[in-house]
């Protein structure tokens, strides 16, 4: 039997059924429209000539094929039991041997695997991924398969042709202590919440990434699973996830790559620990303090805005671990600014983008902010509690003012000159000259000869105090425009 | 009882030795302070395998058969304090106090060898503890000083203290990227000399490579020398599983000897690991035996910076570990058989070896690696490995034709000559590459 919304295995691709009937374009055959999960793979959008017969959710993922191909790959879908048996129970087939050149590929300890894997009793892991699985079995199967299956505490079910998630139910009431589940890439269809005798108590992580769940499908999908410890829904359709109730035991979530626009708030009140948001559409945080959370990842979101950093200082008060690369606010700006700013921004995070963080780096990256941020470069918060811990930390930051332009370099101080105690004329000289051609000048402007005059200037009690060194600039011996400089000649 | 001891020196040798024997108490259930975590009544791996790394003292204790060596103290008093200061016994961890300062001569001939007697009664009291030594595993750095004098010094010191016990090297090839100083070719060409007839097999670590690992796959913006350690370790610990668990391929030290080293001096196995990924990509990854496989020849998953496709392989083997099924294995190596030009020398009989390791890797908390079920780890002779001398050589030549730096080596008391005969060993390497790779019918239509 064929359904709309079965799905099939054909040619290398997987794909949903989405329309079974006739096409004027085959009189003899029934036409299947599908959706490939591989939008390259389709030819159109389910509709030819102006009819519509179905609509693919992704753009130009949809053809037609006939019954004949339709059934074989019908034929070739499995049961999870018959799947198991095909890759576990299976002795050590005497396959065709791979030679590279006239050289044999020697393959080891072949036969020990086999007879580990055949001992179902003890088995800890079962991959079956992208085995064609669609059904669950019999139930006397389950049953006999179920009892082996003690040990079995891992689970890949992960590219599949599962739709009905009560399929999928069923295998796992069979298997006694399963704690981690892998569905990615099946597409399920799970209509309703759970009954209580339903619900799978030992589960404690689950995979469901890329299943085209909604809001509405995982919040089902969650209410099986009352125990779980890691949850992984990324790939999907959510765009809010506000109303969903996350298990109390709930240590790690990935949400990755759905249509989330913020952090969800329901994750509020749980114990996660560790929560990826990465590459959504995040623009901005919601109001209130996340005390739980230890580590964030929020790469590949469309952060743009430093504030938004400083909230998630304020917001995540134990997170050590940040993962911000990949936003608009890190890409545009230089690799090195960003870093340096992300660390100065978040006084907890030791580990940034996958690095960790040295006390050194981050009282470097601290001041280089307070630096910015005094020279208008960067702005913060300044009533903020990360300005108040950097100013706690570091002190105030002091600002020379300096002067600007040329006037930087070429200072030009007036100074009044006495010979013999009269005062004789003023002289404009640059802070750059040297006292040997101060000297010169001045004793160009005098006319005696520089040999014959030694040069004093004022200190601060009045006393004269000669210059000691002919070679340094004037500008060291802390002269200011309307200083005096006292000329006197040399005793013979 | 075939024991193993590591033998960390260096700087870098000591840091990735850290990351290592923490993955390993973690893969067999040692906590931090030696005891077994709770819930286990032996270590995971079985008696045989385990012993191997580790020594039961009376206590129930579990002590790493290892030793620490440095030339300056800070590396190794960050072991003493760090986290896993209990697991080790202080003796196992000897630092002096004046370091090599980058230069090999310093460690082989002034320094170095002034902590030699110690070092050398260290292992020897280790080495009492076994019943039957297989021999020693050296992780240490070609570029920096401790790692390529002293690490040179003490190899050549083993090889006549213990005869012909097996000396496997984890060495790590010096990068610009994350360098340390200037004059790493020259202290990676001599100790590359001293070594060569000395070690029976290095597996080679390209900062370079891991970097890029790290900065691609990991998508850590700025990686540091604890991801790239964590990184290593992750790879040192998949070519060590079949010592410490049960394997079917290179159970023991002797064995990579002989699936990989057909001669001598051509015992530089290209080390690929799959797969890499981060915890947060994980998801896109179904990392399927087929997918990891393949992951394997590509160069992005090589420790080694070099072109595989340009050299013939002399001797291949794929060490899968975890949870595999026969069948994918079979149809995995056909995969690779059809899509992929491996060439093969044509005067060896063997060449393309596949072992399976039954338990999985472990990933360390901070490794930034997602955890996963299954990883495949390709240790292959191939000749394409010779770039990564020649790159070195080069630099080398650089400097030396103007005596660059000499100074400091020649005020340690070493001769200039060294240098020559040094990069006339490795001028002699690179033509023996040439030459394994040639094929050995002569052409017919030349005489």
């Amino acid at each position: 039997m064929v359904e709309v919304g079965d799905r099939l295995f054909i040619d290398g691709h997987t794909c949903s059924i989405l329309y079974i009937g006739h096409i004027p374009q085959w009189n003899d055959s029934r036409a299947f429209g599908l959706e490939w999960d591989d939008c390259k793979r389709g030819k159109h959008s389910g509709s030819i000539n102006g009819i519509e017969y179905f609509k693919t959710r992704a753009p130009h993922a949809g053809s037609f094929v006939k019954e004949s191909k339709v059934m074989v790959a019908i034929q070739s879908r499995r049961s999870f039991v018959e799947a198991v048996s095909d890759n576990y129970l299976q002795g050590l087939e005497t396959c065709r041997d791979v030679y590279f050149g006239i050289k044999k590929a020697e393959l080891y300890g072949l036969n020990i695997l086999a007879s580990r894997n055949r001992d179902l009793e003890s088995l800890r892991y079962m991959d079956l991924s992208a085995k064609l699985i669609a059904f669950a079995g019999e139930n006397d199967d389950l049953l006999t398969l179920g009892s082996r299956l003690k040990n079995l505490a891992q689970l890949n079910l992960s590219s599949n042709l599962f739709r009905d998630f009560s399929e999928v139910l069923r295998v796992l009431n069979g298997i006694p202590h399963l704690r981690s589940l892998d569905i990615s890439k099946n597409r399920l269809e799970v209509p309703s919440t759970a009954a209580a005798a339903e619900q799978v108590q030992s589960l404690e992580e689950l995979r469901a990434n890329f299943c085209q769940l909604s809001t509405h499908g995982m919040s089902n999908i969650l209410s099986y699973f009352p125990n779980l410890k890691r949850l992984e829904l990324s790939g999907n359709y959510a765009n809010e996830l506000d109303t969903i109730m996350f298990p109390a035991s709930l240590n790690e979530l990935s949400i990755t790559e759905n249509c989330l626009s913020t952090i969800p708030l329901s994750t509020l009140e749980t114990n996660i620990t560790y929560l990826n948001v990465s590459s959504n559409k995040i623009r901005n945080l919601p109001l209130g303090v996340f005390p739980n959370i230890k580590a964030l990842d929020l790469s590949y979101c469309c952060i743009d805005q430093w504030n938004l950093i400083d909230e998630i200082c304020d917001n995540f008060p134990n997170m050590r671990d940040l993962r911000i690369n990949g936003n608009p606010l890190t890409i545009n700006e230089s690799d090195e600014n960003v870093f340096l700013q992300l660390i100065g921004r978040n006084r907890n995070i030791t580990c940034l983008n996958g690095s960790f963080l040295t006390e050194k780096v981050r009282s470097d990256a601290e001041i280089y902010l307070m630096s910015q941020v005094s020279s208008k470069k960067a702005n913060i918060n300044k009533s903020g509690s990360q300005w108040r811990h950097l100013l706690q930390k570091h002190g105030p930051v002091k600002r020379r003012v300096e002067p600007t332009g040329l006037s930087a370099i070429f200072e030009i101080v007036t100074l009044v000159l006495e010979f013999k105690g009269n005062k004789v004329r003023e002289l404009s000289v640059l802070t750059s000259y040297s006292i040997r051609y101060l000297k010169t000048t001045i004793s160009r402007a005098l006319s005696i000869p520089a040999s014959d005059i030694n040069l004093y200037y004022a200190l601060e009690g009045g006393t004269q105090q000669e210059f000691s060194f002919e070679f340094s600039p004037i500008s060291m011996f802390n002269i200011k425009s309307g200083d005096k400089i006292f000329v006197d000649l040399k005793e013979a | 009882m075939r024991e193993v001891i590591s033998v960390n020196v260096g700087q870098a040798g000591c840091q990735i030795g850290n990351a290592c024997w923490e993955l390993y108490s973690l893969e067999h259930g040692i906590r931090p302070d030696g005891y077994l975590e709770e819930g286990l009544s032996k270590p995971r791996g079985g008696e045989e395998g385990f012993s191997t790394f580790f020594n039961e003292t009376g206590s129930g204790k579990f002590v790493p058969r290892a030793v620490y060596v440095d030339l300056e103290p800070n590396v190794i008093d960050e072991v003493r304090t760090g986290p896993y200061k209990d697991l080790f016994h202080p003796e196992q961890l000897i630092s002096g106090k004046e370091d090599a300062a980058n230069n090999y001569a310093r460690g082989h001939y002034t320094v170095g060898r002034e902590l030699l007697d110690d070092i050398l009664d260290r292992i020897r009291k280790i080495s009492d503890q076994c019943d039957g030594l297989q021999g020693f595993l050296f992780t240490h750095s070609l570029g920096g000083g401790t790692g390529s004098g002293l690490g040179s010094l003490l190899l050549e010191q083993l090889s006549i203290d213990y005869g012909k016990k097996s000396k496997l090297e984890f060495a790590v090839y010096p990068a610009p990227q994350v360098s340390t100083s200037v004059v790493e070719p020259y202290n990676t060409v001599l100790t590359t000399h001293t070594t060569l007839e000395h070690a029976d097999c290095t597996f080679m670590v390209d900062n370079e490579a891991i970097y890029d690992m790290c900065k691609k796959n990991l998508d850590i913006s700025r990686p540091s020398f604890s991801n790239l350690n964590n990184l290593i370790a992750q790879v040192v610990s998949s070519v060590t599983a079949s010592l410490r668990f049960d394997g079917s391929l290179n159970v023991d030290l002797n064995e990579f000897q002989t699936n990989l080293v057909p001669y001598p001096r051509i015992h530089f196995p290209l080390v690929s690991y799959a797969p890499i990924q981060s915890k947060s990509k994980a998801h896109h990854e179904s990392n399927a035996v087929s997918e990891i496989t393949n992951a394997c020849f590509e160069p992005g998953n090589q420790m080694v910076k070099c072109d595989p496709r340009t050299g013939k392989y002399m001797a291949t083997c794929l060490l899968y570990r975890g949870d595999v099924v026969t069948r994918d294995v079979q149809n995995a190596v056909a995969q690779v058989k059809n899509k992929r030009t491996v060439q093969l020398v044509d005067w060896c009989p063997t060449g393309f070896k596949i072992g399976i390791c039954y338990e999985p890797p472990t990933a360390t908390p901070q490794s930034q690696l997602s955890s996963v079920n299954r990883a495949v780890c390709m240790l292959s002779n191939t000749t394409a490995i010779a770039d990564a001398w020649k790159r070195i050589d080069r630099k080398f030549d650089l400097m030396y034709a103007k005596r660059a730096f000499v100074h400091w080596y020649v005020g340690e008391g070493m001769e200039e000559g060294e240098f020559t005969e040094a990069r006339e060993d490795l001028a002699a390497l690179e033509r023996d590459y040439i030459e394994v790779g040639a094929d050995s019918y002569a052409d017919e239509e030349e005489f």
